[in-house]
């Protein structure tokens, strides 16, 4: 089947509305639904409605968060792919009924797709907070290790050997440290 | 039913005296956490739900991070006993409402309570009394970071705390401050306190109620964002935006009493007149005379009626309150009436206690 807007490309999105009781049936190919997107956002689509639901209900995002992430949502919502997460089964378009993903690993299998749509939530893509303890003292532990090791190299091939061994002797205080593992818990959590 | 656990005492946050409390009723700070490696609750079987709400009650209690704590599993609680939960700020209408194993575990003076599988795994709150934003914080700080030392948190450097909902990723944090507005709500200026918070990426949402209409005149402040911002940014933000709140509710507040003081005193007065005489009273109209009372006495007209007194009262109106105090009620008409009895009872009391000095 062609695309009913161009007439040229294979139409690969199908379009369903129903405003006031009237069903209308589209089926265009993907840079022409974009472009048709864009112009009408969403009214009366599904998808919006789920996902303004969801959020407004929250009372947590105003009226142009909600039209931003349903757009951004439609915009996911042209893929076909079946890509689903491995522990949990999420697919995209169950992300797009529910607005919640299925488990943590999601932020990583969707992490192009997901991208998007928190710089537009957020206006920002990279954490600037805190974290666990235990795995933020870990982390710089292991940064510095690697710092240290770089040092090293460096300082014994530009000869000089004092800062060399000034690195040698901190990177042995820091491996007699007691290494930091993970956090107490006997049997850990239940899978 | 839990009627003998709380009986008539409110939480420590409801006492009157924090900073701005004339203004100013209560500060809360939320985080979001979930546990690695593990499906949120909404996706897990009610065995999974079951067998994670065990857990998670578990490691709370094994890392003793809650002061003389209580523990209920929702699904083992009636109808009105979740409800009286909400009253009480301790678990969200959304805890009550689903299915499945669900916890709360909560501090003796409340203002501490951690929710087990509501949209996250847990869902950490600190709150208290009048603008008390740094002291929510440091105590939410030092509850995530002795829970984190027996809980595998689901985190990563770049993204942060990864939470069921896109809209919470990174900080996973909510900071509100719950502020009652009877002058700009008089003054139709609601509104622009919507576009003010929205330009600074907050957002102001009424209590109780649809819309902007909040009965009681209460109102909400909340930051949106949570991820690229640091928490004491996060935290900077709703305290600026706070103090200005209070700077304009108190500015139409002195400029109303200049130059409408006898109505306004003539107002207030009545409303506590109702509320003492009044025998059946419905939870909108009581709240509105609360409002009108609650501002008598910030703005010292009304004698012989304590800051303490009205915010007991407000909160022991609410319906499930009510069941609790006089038992299960099954007719709307009926609470109206056992609201109405609480009330003047409750002012009765206080004036006995005035009586004497």
């Amino acid at each position: 089947m062609l695309c009913e807007i161009c007439g040229q490309n294979p139409a690969t999105v199908h379009f369903v509305q129903v405003v006031n009781g009237r069903k209308s049936e589209q089926n265009v190919c993907e840079p022409c639904h974009a472009k048709a997107g864009l112009a009408d956002p969403i009214a009366g689509s599904k998808l919006k409605d789920l996902l303004g639901d969801v959020l407004e209900k929250k009372g947590i995002l105003g009226e142009n968060h909600v039209t931003l992430l349903s757009q951004l949502v439609e915009a996911l919502g042209d893929r076909r792919g079946s890509k689903a997460c491995k522990h949990c089964g999420l697919t995209l378009k169950e992300f797009q009924t529910r607005g919640l993903v299925g488990c943590p690993n999601d932020y990583d299998v969707f992490k192009v797709e997901f991208s998007a749509l928190l710089e537009r939530l957020h206006g920002r893509l990279k954490h600037a907070g805190k974290g666990p303890r235990r795995r933020v003292a870990s982390l710089a532990r292991e940064e510095r290790l690697a710092a240290l090791k770089q040092a090293l190299a460096e300082a014994i091939a530009a000869e000089r050997y004092e800062d060399a061994a000034r690195c040698r002797d901190e990177l042995r205080d820091l491996h007699l440290l007691h290494p930091l593992h993970h956090p107490r818990s006997e049997g850990g959590a239940p899978s | 039913m839990m009627r003998a656990d709380f009986g008539g005492v409110a939480g420590d946050w409801l006492a009157p005296g924090g900073p701005d409390a004339d203004v100013v009723i209560s500060t809360r700070i939320r985080l979001a956490r979930n546990v690695s490696n593990h499906k949120m609750p909404w996706r897990m079987k009610a065995d999974e739900q079951a067998a994670i709400e065990a857990y998670l009650r578990d490691r709370i209690q094994a890392s003793a991070a809650i002061d003389s704590s209580t523990y209920f599993n929702l699904s083992t609680l009636d109808e009105p006993s979740r409800l009286l939960l909400v009253e009480r700020h301790l678990v969200s209408r959304e805890l009550a409402k689903k299915e499945g194993d669900r916890g709360v575990i909560f501090s003796a003076g409340e203002s501490t309570s951690v929710m087990i599988n509501e949209e996250d795994h847990l869902r950490l709150q600190v709150i208290r009394g009048g603008l008390r934003i740094e002291e929510c914080w440091r105590d939410i700080d030092r509850l995530d970071d002795s829970l984190s030392d027996f809980i595998d948190f689901a985190w990563t450097p770049e993204l942060g705390y990864l939470t069921a909902c896109p809209t919470n990723v990174g900080t996973g944090i909510r900071v509100s401050v719950m502020a009652h507005l009877p002058t700009l709500v008089e003054t139709k200026q609601i509104t622009k306190v919507e576009k003010a918070a929205a330009q600074v990426g907050l957002v102001i949402r009424g209590l109780y109620g649809e819309g902007t209409k909040s009965y009681g005149d209460l109102y909400q402040i909340s930051n949106q964002v949570t991820l690229g911002l640091s928490e004491a940014a996060v935290i900077e933000n709703v305290r600026k935006f706070a103090a200005k709140i209070i700077q304009w509710e108190r500015g139409v507040r002195s400029l109303l009493l200049e130059q409408h003081r006898t109505s306004i005193d003539d107002k207030v007065r009545r409303s506590l007149l109702a509320l003492r005489e009044t025998n059946s009273i419905s939870f909108d109209a009581a709240m509105r005379e609360v409002s009108a009372v609650r501002l008598g006495v910030v703005l010292n007209l009304l004698r012989g009626i304590s800051m303490q007194t009205i915010n007991e009262v407000m909160l022991f109106i609410q319906p499930a309150h009510l069941i609790c105090l006089r038992g299960a009620l099954p007719v709307a008409a009926e609470r109206d009436r056992v609201r109405a009895d609480f009330i003047r009872e409750r002012l009765k009391s206080e004036d006995s206690l005035n009586l004497g000095s």
